[in-house]
């Protein structure tokens, strides 16, 4: 394996220090790091956005350009959620708990550096999982029939409902919500359109973009906009970055933890990279001797949901480019650029355009190191973002989220929808809901609801198939613990770590 | 001598967010029930419809709400929740109900300059000068850098600016 894979990377690494290509790969790491640092510009809108620009060039570097920007995002989100306690990007919402605490404590500084320190090796390492363990799961993930993968997501989903703080039932609510929203359109079995008011713009469904901008930034805005009391942006300097040895004692586990954990989760379709870090928190907490200090600034949950978001972030394109199945919307916008470069996506793509794809993977190395480069010493640059008074960030958000859904699908429906969505979320905020779900419900409704019908249409209609298939089995047997994990804490009134996890969240 | 005093009274029972939230819920429920009953085939387990999988959520969702309603008794009175921003918060609504229907007669820049003007001269009431060129700069600068630059098409508008 190794005789085969070095002469392709060493062939990755040509392809990707071309001086071109080297331009594309910063000029993306610093946009994208740019859309994780800004409030309600997430990756998805970033990648959109520059998505028409890579059309006028090659395929190998349009996919640098963007995948560079996916990756900046993803580090650049947590300084928004350390600084701020806004998270740049849904996936940093749990780094917003710890990472905050940190930074009221004076801590911002090694926050920042264990976040931008965890991301590069879980960036690393996953890109090397990339290499070597891409294949062999592609083909045990290729075992899995649509009962596998309608309880693969069931349990994920209620994994989501569980694992954020709050109430079960309502987190359920958003998950269904979501699910309901991604029904919206036409029906591919049977041609109906559902929900969709003779509206032709909803043919094709509601589009992510409108609802993650909606739900996360206009729903920011609105609720952030008239707050007196918003936090100040806390700058830290060069010297401050340099964490104790205590701190980088106490972050290697957890990084550890959450590479392995997001790597092997991000390859699960999904917007996995948000459920790892949900479930990077969860271990993180179980396993710590000192588990009150979460939420009070532990290092732990800050190493462990951001290398655990990043590593997640490079597995989820696995089934991408080994497949051809997105497992998100990034992967899925991702592959669209790859088909209109006139690539054919699939189990042939590695073999068929080696220089695509080894070329990529030679990017993400180098994009991890630019990346690290950019998150520390350049801290400074990203942090005088933060500075800008918000009475005048918020105007220039809102052109941007304007501008960014209009541009992805080049109609006012989808204002309209990402209008509805900023009033839904901030609704949602005051009475104590979390949105978070209400995008994975989205995300995962047509994949979910294929993987029923076609379950129950392969059994002639009964249920039993989801129970009598070992592996769709054990992901029902962990959904049904789950479950009686909800009941059973709810019925010993004890202060399980969920409701402490809630008042973290509230405290933070 | 004794004050007579009389029945202590009750307390008012006062709605909580939790109990609005269930209701809500289940009014939703309910009327994607109604809708997919009324409008789309729902099929059978052997063949299951386009409003199968709609009435089962729909079912969940339901079920959420009654949950979420009758364990609401120790959330937050309805009254109690702070909207501080509200005002803003419904001018920035009215900024993206602005551009819904604005963007495609008036234009990208004329557009996101109105929407400007009006958040930073109207609401942040900065200084005339302040909210002139930051309004000029971002709605011309963005539409350069993405119509000429990226070569995304916005809308140039009925005016042709």
């Amino acid at each position: 394996m190794i005789n085969e894979t070095l002469p392709n990377l060493l062939l990755g690494f040509a392809t990707a220090f071309t001086p071109h290509n080297l331009v594309y790969a910063i000029v993306g790491c610093f946009i994208g790091t740019m859309v994780g640092v800004l409030p309600g510009v997430g990756p998805l809108a970033g990648i959109s956005l520059l998505l028409p620009f890579t059309f006028g060039i090659d395929p190998t570097s349009g996919m640098i350009l963007l995948c560079s920007v996916y990756y900046g995002a993803m580090y650049g989100g947590s300084t928004t959620s350390i600084l701020m306690r806004i998270p740049g990007e849904a996936a940093s919402v749990m780094t917003c708990i710890d990472g905050y605490a940190m930074a009221q404590s004076g801590r911002a500084g090694p926050a920042l550096a264990i976040c931008a320190i965890g991301s590069y090796i879980a960036g690393t390492f996953a890109v090397i999982g990339l290499m070597f363990v891409a294949p062999p799961l592609a083909r045990f993930a290729l075992r899995f029939g649509p009962p596998e993968y309608f309880s693969l997501l069931v349990l994920g989903l209620f994994v989501l409902g569980y694992m954020t703080g709050g109430s079960m039932a309502k987190n359920i609510a958003m998950i269904a919500l979501g699910l309901l929203l991604g029904t919206v359109g036409m029906d591919f079995i049977s041609g109906y359109f559902r929900f969709s008011y003779g509206m032709v713009a909803f043919g094709d469904g509601i589009s992510i973009v409108p609802v993650v901008v909606g739900l996360f930034g206009i729903s920011e805005i609105m609720a952030t906009a008239g707050d007196p009391g918003r936090p100040e942006t806390i700058k830290p300097r060069l010297r401050d970055l340099i964490p104790s040895r205590e701190e980088i004692k106490r972050s290697v586990a957890p990084i550890g933890r959450g590479t392995l954990l997001g790597f092997f989760i991000g390859i699960i379709p999904g917007s996995a990279h948000i459920i790892s870090t949900f479930i990077s928190y969860a271990i993180e907490r179980r396993v710590s001797k000192h588990p009150e200090r979460f939420g009070k600034g532990a290092i732990e949950g800050v190493a462990g949901p951001e290398s655990a978001n990043n590593a997640a972030s490079t597995g989820a394109l696995i089934p991408m480019l080994a497949l051809g199945v997105p497992t998100g919307p990034i992967a899925a916008v991702l592959l669209a650029a790859l088909i209109v470069h006139g690539v054919n996506p699939g189990p042939q793509f590695i073999t068929e355009q080696p220089v695509i794809f080894w070329g990529l993977v030679g990017s993400m190395y180098l994009g991890n190191f630019v990346l690290l480069i950019l998150n520390l010493p350049l801290i400074g640059i990203f942090v005088n973002l933060l500075r800008i008074p918000y009475r005048y960030l918020y105007p220039i958000v809102l052109t941007f989220c304007i501008l960014g859904v209009y541009a992805a699908n080049y109609t006012t429906t989808d204002l309209a929808v990402m209008l509805a969505m900023g009033v839904l979320g901030y609704v949602l905020r005051k009475f104590n809901f979390d949105a978070a779900p209400v995008v994975l419900g989205l995300v995962l409704s047509p994949i979910i609801e294929n993987g029923f019908r076609q379950s129950l249409a392969m059994s002639h209609g009964s249920y039993a198939i989801f129970l009598t298939r070992p592996i769709s089995l054990t992901f029902l047997v962990g959904t049904a613990l789950l479950i009686l994990l909800t009941f059973r804490s709810q019925s010993r009134k004890k202060a399980a770590w969920r409701e402490k996890l809630t008042q973290a969240e509230k405290d933070g | 001598m004794e004050e007579v005093t009389g029945p202590a009274r009750k307390p008012a029972k006062e709605i909580k967010i939790d109990q609005i939230s269930g209701l809500v819920l289940v009014a939703l429920a309910l009327y994607i029930c109604l809708h997919v009953v009324m409008v789309l085939p729902v099929g059978n387990h052997y063949r299951p419809g386009p409003g199968y999988f709609p009435l089962l959520l729909a079912a969940i969702l339901g079920v959420c709400g009654i949950i979420v309603f009758f364990s609401g008794q120790s959330s937050p009175a309805f009254r109690s929740v702070d909207w501080p921003g509200a005002k803003k918060a419904f001018y920035i609504g009215l900024c993206c109900l602005f551009a819904v229907y604005a963007i495609e007669p008036l234009g990208y820049r004329l557009t996101i300059l109105i929407i400007l003007l009006f958040l930073f001269g109207v609401v942040e009431r900065h200084k005339w000068w302040v909210t002139l060129a930051l309004s000029l700069g971002l709605a011309f600068g963005t539409y350069s850098v993405f119509r000429g630059f990226l070569n995304v098409p916005l809308p140039e508008g009925m005016l042709g600016f």
